[in-house]
């Protein structure tokens, strides 16, 4: 049974086939890379998969689960726990705040009881913020606890957002490239940070990312997106020499030249 | 616009001094001698004037969780406030002036808060597919159908006559009415209070910057959306309830043109200049705006100019009120709460300090590398 399949989804806005008979699957413990130049379609298809966006053919399963039509904000409760590609976090507020509102779902008391306030509330709050105070100390970012995010930096930023969507307490993480605004160094980090979520979370991730060494070391699979189709799928080495992904990225260079690219 | 919960940084009073205890019980103090010692010592006149402070405050927070938390302009607020009194006085209405049964009292304010949220649900269904300026259209249709078409019901506004709405015999005395007004204050901060440090408030806190990112945090947008529209409408409800017993009378003129859409310019600016978000500098804005006319009242009387003032009655609170919109959004952006919020993180145990720790840049931190 896979966690995500994708079967035949196309969407169209107006004149443009943003998606066209995409199918694709993501297997337990999996993490799927999805690649592709600048829109290819690959934001579009994350927007089909969390809900924003109703496929106009094609469905989308979940665990065997018909969820085509399931409304964002069930399919975060479900488990899709996502990021966006310009960080999607409350900018106003606090990062633990933040931590606190992506546990929407898990808040274990209604809305009108936490108006009221009962004793069950503020245990539950406390287990909310220790929750988050662990997502903090997991991701190292104990020193912005109780700082604006509006204030933070691109790549703390990412990091948060990853948290917040940790802290949704997801079952499938669909990231939108976590590794923007980082250096060398830093995405090196983040992709033992995947693996690691893997291992100790169990975690089954989709991600889209442009930086090809991060995708050659943590993805299991790689599809590739362009112009709204399936180019190319297989494992992430047989993807990079790929000699049509290769001349969608680079306009018919050879493979070569992405080698170059990826050092 | 500044806006969001208030966020108080981690509390310190375990490093307080003695000192400190002190300075901060005397802010404390001062502030309930202000609140309560000074109408008391002043007699029934000021008395029934805070009072009017009071529910304008209750206005204040009702405004706020609609225009401050969730985003949702709104200029039909004195509709879901003349809803509340229109109910509440019909309910306890009788031919003879009698002081109302307690019971009965009780069940009216219950009802004057049940269709202060019922009305606003209804508009908050309407209003959900649009936001900004159609919203703050529709919003001031919306009162003004309410005024053309509720409030001119004969059968329900006495006649055009009013409705009288007598208190019950123990908030008879304006002391005692302040009091009264006092604890609804009291309970409604509470329960803004409540609202905003859990759930349903960080959710409205989330969908008002982002329908997209709420959503992706499991939030139903539609749900909370609806729950902000009859939360704000039920406190204005209440609002409108207390007004009645206030004024001991339910008149249509009160909430139709123009008087009506003078409230819901006066409502929608007292949360600006209060600061859109921050619950302390709304009361106080909310408060003052109650309060303007006896101030001028008495200011006039005072430099001996009574004769001008009541020849300029019309224009001199909105010329205020329009200044002091101009001041906040020119040079203050955040409001009254921008200002009292240093004092509030004192008050907290913090440091005395203009400067807000929480928006501090993370420089320097070990993960910021980029």
């Amino acid at each position: 049974m896979s966690v995500l399949e994708l079967d035949g989804v196309s969407i169209r806005f107006g004149g443009l086939q943003a998606l066209d008979h995409v199918s694709l699957k993501v297997d337990e413990w999996e993490i799927v890379g999805l690649i592709g130049p600048n829109g290819a379609g690959k934001t579009t298809l994350f927007n089909c998969v969390t809900g924003f966006y109703k496929p106009n053919r094609g469905r989308v399963r979940y665990r065997d689960q018909d969820v085509t039509n399931v409304p964002p904000h069930k399919k975060a409760a479900m488990g899709f726990g996502r990021t966006f590609q310009n960080v999607g976090m409350v900018k106003g507020a606090t990062a633990l705040e933040n931590l606190k509102t992506a546990q929407h779902a898990h808040a274990g008391y209604d809305a009108l009881t936490g108006i009221v306030g009962t004793p069950t509330v503020l245990a539950r709050e406390r287990e909310l913020t220790a929750k988050a105070d662990a997502i903090l100390e997991l991701l190292g970012l104990e020193d912005v606890r109780d700082l604006r995010v509006g204030g933070l930096s691109y790549g703390t930023l990412k990091l948060l957002e990853l948290g917040c969507a940790l802290a949704t307490d997801p079952d499938i993480l669909l990231l939108d490239e976590p590794s923007s605004g980082m250096g060398p160094d830093e995405s090196h980090e983040l992709g033992d940070r995947l693996l690691a979520l893997r291992r100790e979370l169990g975690l089954t991730m989709l991600l889209i990312e442009h930086h090809v060494p991060l995708v050659t070391r943590v993805c299991d699979y790689v599809y590739v997106l362009n112009f709204g189709q399936l180019l190319a799928e297989g494992a992430p080495e047989a993807i990079r020499n790929h000699p049509d992904v290769v001349a969608a990225y680079l306009g018919g260079e050879a493979p070569e030249a992405l080698e170059e690219a990826a050092e | 616009m500044a806006a969001g919960s208030e966020t108080l940084p981690t509390p310190r009073l375990a490093t307080v001094t003695v000192a400190g205890m002190l300075a901060r019980a005397v802010v404390i103090a001062a502030v309930v001698a202000v609140v309560l010692g000074v109408p008391f010592g002043l007699g029934s006149k000021v008395l029934s004037d805070c009072s009017l402070a009071a529910i304008y405050a209750v206005i204040g927070i009702s405004m706020n969780i609609l225009v401050g938390y969730a985003g949702q302009i709104s200029l039909g607020q004195q509709a879901f406030v003349g809803v509340g009194a229109l109910v509440a006085s019909n309910i306890v209405h009788t031919n003879t002036v009698t002081a109302t049964d307690p019971f009965l009292f009780a069940l009216s304010i219950a009802a004057a808060v049940g269709i202060g949220a019922a009305t606003a649900l209804v508009l908050g269904a309407v209003a959900l597919r649009i936001s900004g300026l159609y919203l703050a259209l529709v919003t001031l249709v919306f009162g003004a159908v309410a005024a053309d078409v509720v409030f001119t019901i004969e059968s329900l506004n006495g006649h055009s006559a009013g409705v009288t709405a007598v208190r019950p015999a123990a908030l008879a005395g304006d002391g005692a009415f302040y009091l009264f007004c006092l604890a609804a204050v009291a309970v409604v901060l509470y329960v803004d209070w409540s609202f905003t440090r859990t759930k349903a408030g960080r959710a409205v806190n989330a969908l008002r910057e982002s329908e997209l990112v709420a959503q992706a945090f499991a939030v139903d947008v539609v749900r909370y959306k609806l729950l902000a529209f009859s939360l704000s409408g039920a406190i204005a409800g209440l609002a409108g309830g207390i007004f009645a017993f206030y004024t001991e009378s339910f008149s249509d003129k009160t909430y139709t043109y123009p008087a009506g859409f003078t409230l819901a310019l006066i409502f929608l600016v007292m949360v600006v200049i209060g600061g859109l978000g921050s619950r302390s500098g709304v009361v106080i804005a909310s408060a003052f705006f109650g309060l303007l006319n006896p101030i001028l009242d008495w200011f006039f009387n005072t430099i001996g100019r009574a004769d001008w003032y009541v020849d300029h009655k019309n224009y001199v609170p909105g010329l205020i009120g329009a200044t002091l919109l101009l001041q906040t959004i020119i040079m203050n952006p955040g409001g009254l709460g921008q200002v009292v919020r240093p004092i509030g993180r004192w008050l907290a145990g913090g440091r005395f300090t203009f400067h807000d720790e929480s928006e501090s840049a993370d420089v320097g931190g070990r993960h910021v590398r980029a």
